[in-house]
């Protein structure tokens, strides 16, 4: 998976402490995370949608998409506003952090470790300057992606 | 030719564009063939047929649609004869023909990546038109590909042509376009453009001529017919007609992806008052007008009432202005009817075939237009209602005969607007629906009680309940049991409504009135757990101040009384799965109906205004049978959610409790 990944521009952001990119291709905009309108039971991970600029978007929080324990909440949440194929959605991180440049050579694929839960939505690893940074799979994230596979 | 020289993401977009050609290719070749049937003896008619189906061939050969290819290849060897007088407007040609049109139709859609059709079928259709054409090509001749052009006598010799036109040719008013596409006539045409005598942009002088075309032509005309065609330019270009040696298509062709590599498909006979524009543009501009009239509302929520007296005026134009943009927009994404009628009148031709039923299908009002949204969904509850008609409507010729009406019965299927919405009525002169027998299955069902007494109309509402269904036998053709009950969901989703019509013996008409748009829905505002959400004015039945004394309880389900009947009272908090603030006392009910009838209260805490919203699908798919269907922006910039009538009374029908109140509201109900 990892090998084919091309090499560019990444974001980098943080949740809980750990760090995550998305392929700056895909991300549209970044803006402070705002009150979301919840949706009837949904999933815990969907917080429902907010309004950007007239167009209704879902938004994912990325720590319960994640599967990672909240251990403190973050201050100035963020919101991602992603996108896959023809469709939007707006990821609530914790905080962004830069843009990284990365070489073909600087993604690793994912070690087999048992963890499950968080592999499915990491394509490779970011080993650049001692730093563990997971690459995320922004179609896999989707609300929709993971009704279709339950 | 076009799979091996072009990437996917070059081939993709020409695809798209092929099968939008195909669609109105397919429409005006069987419009042109009812015209025919009709009687017309227009030669421009057959001309017009002939050329939509060689556009078809020519692109459906360059994608390799091999079947696709074959099959209009033989189709067009006769519609060839029929335009050459060889063979005549016979009534079992045409008839012939538009089952052949139907098959072709068929096989786009399998090319497009649809259902694969029945080979069978194509065979026998194959079989007939090679029947036509018998005596100069055979059956085999049906089969060949369609590059083997074989029929108009002489050889097939292929010849390559190098054509530069001068500038004095474009002076003339002179079109090389015309030319190739007469060209085209003459055979199979293949064409590269030359383009690299072009200069930079300095240099262009925009009235002089820089093209030159080199093209090969496989035909069997001799090759005066060739100059023919030049006959009117010959002075004012390079000319040159050679017999070609190599002989096969490919060698000019692979490199031309680019300019007009095959020029036949190209809009023939297509008015040029009418562009091309991919929907998504149209969409994508639809939302963003959609941004802008939010963005208005709110600037008028936030400073309206602080503008200077001077500024008013002009802020009042802008937002005229804008309404004008949405509406004009709302205009371009409507689409005539045309299309879904042509797709009936295919139906109603299998299902002749089928039944051994003849019929009269007329379609009127087709030009009527829809946007997009319901023109998309109104195919399904059609069918249904034309297959009933055709399948249980319809007596046997037989027995059309023995009742002294004519043997063929007819369906006629019209449109009209009228305030606002379309109209469209599904009438038949068959049996009619017999009331009796309606009343008897409705009884043997369970649907009312035996002694119940029902007006007329009441009877003829019971063929929309779910579980209802006349046919004594599940049939091929109206099939597993799907009833009224369907078309009326159908219907009911797109925010229209169903009736009927009919009288034993005289026959039955359906009367379906829709939504122009799907875009925009009446609402009022509600407040509840401190979100905002939309109830369709559709669904609403009435408000109500709630009061502690009028809420009873049986068991743990609280009920209210509604004209004179008892109905369920719910929390909308609590149906949403929101945390509740406050009890229900106090608050305000809404009275909803669901698409059966079945009435429940909501009790809200505040109710706003009614408005015109418009519709966002939430991005993202979420599922949506959860109480929501989609949501709103609301002027403040909030989001409001559209409340799903019908999910939110089903769940709460599914609830153990409610099912003894709804089994009381509804036997009730229907005694009255």
């Amino acid at each position: 998976m990892s090998d084919q990944a091309p090499a560019g521009e990444f974001l980098v952001f943080r949740i809980q402490g750990q760090e995550f990119c998305l392929e700056i291709g895909a991300v549209r905009e970044i803006r402070s995370a705002t009150k979301a309108v919840p949706l009837p039971n949904a999933p815990v991970e969907f917080k429902g949608v907010i309004n950007l600029r007239g167009t209704v978007l879902p938004i994912v929080d990325m720590a319960s998409r994640l599967g990672l324990a909240v251990v403190s909440a973050p201050t100035n949440p963020v919101i991602i506003v992603a996108e896959s194929g023809e469709r939007l959605v707006g990821l609530e991180v914790d905080i962004v952090d830069d843009i990284i440049s990365v070489r073909q050579a600087e993604i690793q694929s994912i070690p087999t470790i048992p963890t499950g839960g968080i592999q499915e939505f990491v394509c490779g690893i970011v080993n650049i300057s001692n730093r563990l940074i997971c690459l995320l799979a922004v179609d896999r994230l989707l609300p929709a992606e993971k009704a279709a596979a339950e | 030719m076009f799979n091996q020289s072009l990437p996917p993401e070059v081939l993709g977009p020409i695809k798209v564009i092929f099968f939008q050609e195909c669609d109105e290719l397919l429409s005006s070749l069987e419009s042109g063939l009812e015209a025919l049937k009709q009687g017309s003896a227009d030669p421009e008619i057959v001309n017009m047929v002939f050329r939509a189906v060689h556009s078809i061939k020519g692109s459906a050969a360059n994608f390799e649609y091999v079947r696709l290819a074959r099959f209009s290849h033989s189709l067009e060897a006769v519609l060839s004869d029929l335009r050459a007088e060889k063979l005549g407007a016979s009534a079992a040609l045409l008839e012939d023909l538009l089952l052949a049109s139907d098959v072709l139709a068929e096989l786009v859609e399998e090319a497009r990546g649809g259902k694969a059709t029945d080979s069978g079928k194509t065979d026998e259709v194959l079989k007939i038109l090679a029947g036509y054409i018998g005596r100069q090509a055979g059956e085999a001749g049906s089969q060949r590909s369609p590059q083997a052009e074989g029929k108009e006598g002489g050889d097939l010799r292929a010849w390559r042509i190098d054509f530069r036109p001068e500038a004095s040719l474009y002076r003339s008013a002179n079109d090389p376009l015309l030319l190739f596409r007469e060209l085209s006539r003459l055979g199979e045409l293949k064409l590269e453009l030359d383009d690299g005598d072009i200069p930079g942009l300095a240099e262009l002088e925009p009235d002089q001529a820089y093209l030159s075309w080199t093209g090969l032509l496989r035909s069997f005309q001799p090759e005066q017919a060739i100059w023919d065609v030049f006959e009117f330019v010959a002075g004012d270009c390079h000319l040159n007609i050679t017999p070609s040696m190599t002989g096969g298509l490919k060698e000019p062709s692979q490199k031309a992806g680019h300019a007009g590599s095959d020029i036949a498909p190209s809009a023939d006979a297509r008015s040029n008052r009418v562009i091309r524009v991919d929907l998504d543009r149209v969409d994508k501009l639809f939302n963003l007008v959609e941004e802008l009239l939010v963005q208005q509302t709110t600037f008028n929520h936030v400073a309206g009432k602080r503008l200077a007296p001077e500024v008013q005026p002009v802020y009042a134009e802008f937002r005229r202005l804008s309404k004008e943009i949405q509406e004009g927009l709302l205009a371009i994404r409507s689409q005539p009817l045309k299309p879904v009628f042509q797709r009936m009148a295919r139906l109603v031709r299998q299902l002749e075939q089928a039944t051994g039923k003849s019929v009269n299908f007329a379609a009127t009002g087709g030009d009527a237009e829809v946007d997009r949204s319901v023109l998309e969904r109104l195919a399904e509850p059609l069918t249904h209602l034309i297959r009933n008609a055709i399948d249980h409507g319809l007596e046997n010729p037989e027995e059309r005969e023995g009742l002294g009406k004519p043997a063929s019965g007819t369906i006629t299927l019209s449109a009209y607007q009228r305030f606002g919405r379309i109209v469209l009525e599904i009438s038949d002169d068959g049996r009619g629906i017999d009331r009796e027998r309606i009343l008897s299955t409705a009884i043997s069902r369970g649907l009312v009680g035996p002694d119940e007494h029902l007006s007329g109309q009441d009877v003829e509402s019971l063929i929309f309940r779910p579980g209802f269904s006349t046919a004594p036998t599940v049939s091929e053709i109206s099939g597993r049991g799907v009833g009224m009950d369907v078309v009326n969901k159908c219907v009911r989703a797109l925010g229209g409504r169903i009736s009927m019509n009919s009288q034993k013996g005289v026959g039955t008409t359906f009367l379906l009135s829709l939504p122009l748009t799907l875009a925009l829905l009446e609402g009022i505002v509600v407040g509840a757990g401190g979100g905002r959400f939309i109830v369709p004015i559709a669904s609403l039945r009435e408000t109500l101040q709630l009061r502690a004394g009028d809420i009873r309880s049986i068991g743990d389900v609280k009920v209210i009384r509604y004209r004179d009947r008892y109905i369920p009272l719910v929390g909308l908090a609590a149906i949403l799965g929101y945390p509740q603030m406050g009890g229900i006392q106090n608050s305000i009910g809404i009275v909803v109906e669901d698409d059966l009838g079945t009435r429940i209260a909501i009790a809200v805490e505040e109710v706003f205004e009614q408005q015109q919203i418009v519709v966002k699908e939430i991005q993202g798919a979420y599922q949506a049978d959860h109480g929501v269907s989609a949501a709103t922006v609301l002027g403040d910039g909030h989001v409001a959610l559209i409340l799903d009538i019908n999910g939110i009374v089903e769940r709460q029908k599914q609830s153990a409790e409610c099912v003894r109140v709804y089994g009381k509201t509804s036997d009730e109900r229907i005694s009255l």
